[in-house]
């Protein structure tokens, strides 16, 4: 049924015509369309986890990898693809911190495996190879352990602050 | 703002398998209580095959003492593949005082050692572990000289080991067990896969290992008129009062090389004491090397009605994968035949898997893969060129297409795409004589495949290349296919991670170094230089310009068609950059490989 629209609505209200073909990358619609028996023409489908700006994004994402073959399953050489993003998703993810978590939260609740492992291939690339001050930094990631943990804790970093 | 530790626990999770072992502790460990908590897969495995040398530092002096009070270290993985002189480092630091955080490890993963520390790391190590079960050693290369010392070490060393319950050796020769001591058994295997040299080595090793559930054999050659083995099989046939030796056997691979001679009647009674009519299920059996011109060998193996009558008494048999690969153009028409005794009621019933059985036409096997299922070598050949469109969904993580000297099947652009949109888990792609730059710009973005080698292509400009493969982070490649190419290396490819050059004429080393200029992320890097007219000088000075531009680099292969006249000391001559180095003759010249 090529061409078929369907609607989606965000969070806070508004809605979205979209592809019924680029709507199925997620698995989360997909099977609200087809195992809950929704219609696409008539219903409305709620997306109460993601908000306007995100899905615009996410549409946007699932639009340009419409053609895109079913990723892989097997994760063996997952370590090693970490650098592996396409130029387009490279640009596509070139947001600010907050947006890039909600995507991947998006992904996560629609269930598109294609942007959940890019969104997350970028944030462990802000990661590797950077000192846990640095992460500590980048990430704003505060310290929750007690005084006596944090003593212990400092006396076992030490060889990485001398760097 | 959203922040990373807004994340749900599943999330971030996800994004740590991502990392390394390494990077995920050495970035992550100790930042806060609910990260160590999710790092908790992580402390009880050390990794230490892709790190550099003063990671490795770190990961012994610094993580181990911390992720040691956090529950027991149960994995370790080291070797000297990707990470020249780690072995031989790790025996030296392992201390009293260190050895106590990696006492309970109970699985151990090698890969490549080198044979000297690794028969110290064996003995001062491995057999003081009172936990150890799991152990799986893996190499490529094995020179002749060393074969004899390999031998040793497997059977002196390794069987021994009596905690062990998984044992896996991957090597490229398998040893002789015909010295294998006579009051030697493996009770306490139920897992083994093993290379060894010929079936009589098998029928020794089923011998001493009762309690096997799983076998996983590749055999250099099989050969029917060997004496030896008529002699085993004469005393095996008197023995009427036991059929298996494996009574628990479950699953069983066999995976030949080559076979010299053959006859059905000998494998049936291999398997009779290899295969338990109640208990195993599964048995696969490749033939990895073409038969050529041997008809007699070609008509057992292809008879089905053979292969039924073998099979037919285990009744618990479930999956049987047969696949054999003929070379034999005189009699395709044959042949074609042959493929139809498979057709009866009892392959067709218990859905059998048979990989694609074909004869090639004029030697011309221009299609093959490894399957994912068995990780053995998998040949496909596809005879008429009409054939790739209709090549059907394979799940191989390796595919090589060949076109040297193809008469009747060309990959022009429309088929190329189509074949390869056929393999969606595809890691690794070989291709050997394709014409790529016949081919369109489109990207093929398969998200798996990383790894790219290509052979006896003639020339290609590199924007043209990782125009067609964006993703790969793995190349190799001649380095001719890109030079004399002027001012054509000047894009960046962020993603490149290990680089492989050959043929490279030292006079174009600048050249080299112009185009490594591209890829700011590499980490593992392997020149080989044709350095028998050059001036050795001259040539260490631009190797050490080289090797100071790319900080990023963990180790470098570099290969020599001739030794330095005067012998190199790598740590020496390279005092900023190179910590350990291994050498190694080659073929042809000598494989200095260095760890930064």
């Amino acid at each position: 049924m090529a061409g078929n629209k369907i609607k989606l609505q965000s969070n806070d209200g508004d809605t979205f015509d979209v592809d019924v073909e680029i709507a199925k990358q997620s698995a989360t619609i997909k099977t609200m369309l087809e195992d809950l028996g929704m219609s696409e023409e008539d219903d409305v489908i709620p997306l109460p986890n993601v908000n306007s700006a995100i899905l615009k994004k996410v549409i946007q994402w699932a639009t340009h990898h419409k053609d895109d073959p079913p990723p892989p399953e097997d994760d063996e050489n997952r370590e090693k693809n970490l650098s592996d993003i396409s130029s387009w998703d490279q640009d596509f993810l070139k947001v600010d911190q907050g947006t890039l978590f909600e995507l991947i939260l998006a992904a996560n609740y629609l269930d598109i495996k294609g942007l959940l492992d890019v969104t997350c291939k970028t944030v462990a690339n802000m990661i590797k190879g950077r000192t846990p001050e640095e992460i500590r930094r980048q990430f704003n990631i505060k310290n929750d352990f007690t005084p006596q943990e944090e003593e212990q804790i400092k006396k076992e970093n030490e060889w990485c602050e001398e760097k | 703002m959203f922040k990373l530790l807004d994340l749900p626990d599943e999330i971030l999770c996800e994004i740590l398998r991502y990392l390394s072992v390494f990077d995920a502790l050495f970035g992550f460990l100790n930042l806060n209580s609910r990260l160590n908590r999710l790092l908790s897969p992580f402390t009880g495995q050390i990794d230490f095959t892709s790190v550099s040398y003063e990671q490795f530092l770190h990961y012994i002096n610094d993580i181990l003492p911390v992720i040691s009070k956090q529950g027991r270290l149960y994995a370790l993985k080291l070797g000297d593949r990707r990470t020249p002189g780690q072995i031989e480092l790790f025996n030296r630091m392992i201390t009293s005082n260190t050895r106590d955080y990696i006492t309970d490890i109970d699985r151990v993963f090698v890969e490549a050692p080198c044979l000297k520390d690794f028969s110290h790391f064996i003995d001062d190590y491995l057999t003081t572990l009172p936990r150890l079960r799991i152990l799986s050693i893996e190499t490529e290369t094995l020179c002749d000289s060393d074969f004899p010392k390999w031998t040793k070490v497997i059977l002196n060393s390794i069987f021994p080991i009596p905690s062990l319950t998984k044992l896996s050796i991957r090597t490229p020769v398998g040893p002789s067990l015909s010295r294998l001591s006579d009051t030697l058994m493996l009770y306490s295997l139920t897992h083994l896969t093993l290379h060894v040299s010929a079936v009589t080595d098998l029928v020794i090793l089923i011998k001493r290992t009762p309690n096997l559930e799983q076998l996983s054999i590749r055999m250099g050659w099989w050969t029917s008129g060997d004496r030896t083995l008529v002699k085993i099989l004469d005393e095996m046939r008197s023995d009427h009062s036991r059929t298996s030796f494996l009574p628990k056997l479950r699953r069983f691979s066999l995976t030949i090389d080559s076979i010299i001679s053959f006859q059905h009647e000998h494998l049936q009674q291999v398997l009779f004491r290899i295969l338990n009519e109640h208990v195993t299920s599964s048995f696969s059996f490749i033939l990895r090397s073409c038969i050529k011109n041997d008809k007699d060998s070609t008509v057992q193996l292809l008879d089905g009605r053979l292969w039924q009558q073998l099979l037919s008494p285990y009744s618990h048999l479930r999956k049987f994968y047969l696949f054999i690969r003929i070379s034999d153009s005189n009699n395709a028409d044959q042949q074609e035949d042959y493929s139809k005794t498979f057709q009866s009621s009892f392959f067709r019933e218990k859905k059998w898997f048979f990989s694609y059985l074909k004869p090639s036409r004029q030697n011309d096997n221009i299609l093959y893969s490894i399957a994912n299922k068995t990780i053995e070598l998998f040949h496909i050949s596809l005879n008429p060129p009409e054939k790739f469109h209709h090549f059907p969904m394979n799940y191989a993580s390796h595919l090589a297409i060949d076109q040297t000297e193809t008469q009747y099947h060309t990959l022009d652009q429309s088929n190329f795409y189509h074949v390869l949109n056929q393999f969606p888990f595809l890691q690794e792609l070989t291709l050997t004589d394709v014409k790529l730059d016949a081919l369109p710009i489109l990207p093929i973005n398969i998200l798996s495949l990383y790894s790219l080698k290509i052979e006896k292509t003639q020339w290609i400009l590199p924007q043209l290349l990782f125009s067609i493969f964006p993703l790969i982070n793995t190349l190799s490649i001649s380095f001719p296919v890109f030079d004399d190419q002027n001012g054509i290396f000047n894009s960046q490819y962020n993603q490149m991670k290990d680089l492989s050059l050959f043929n490279i004429h030292p006079e174009r080393i600048k050249q080299v170094s112009l185009f490594l200029n591209q890829f700011p992320n590499i980490s593992f890097l392997h020149l080989r230089l044709c350095n028998r007219r050059f001036n050795d000088d001259s040539l260490l000075n631009q190797l050490k310009d080289i090797l100071r531009q790319h900080s990023s680099l963990i180790s470098v292969k570099l290969e020599f068609d001739r030794d330095f006249s005067v012998p190199i000391n790598w740590t020496t001559e390279f005092h900023d950059r190179v910590r350990m180095f291994l050498s190694n003759k080659t073929f042809d010249g000598v494989l200095y490989h260095l760890w930064f």
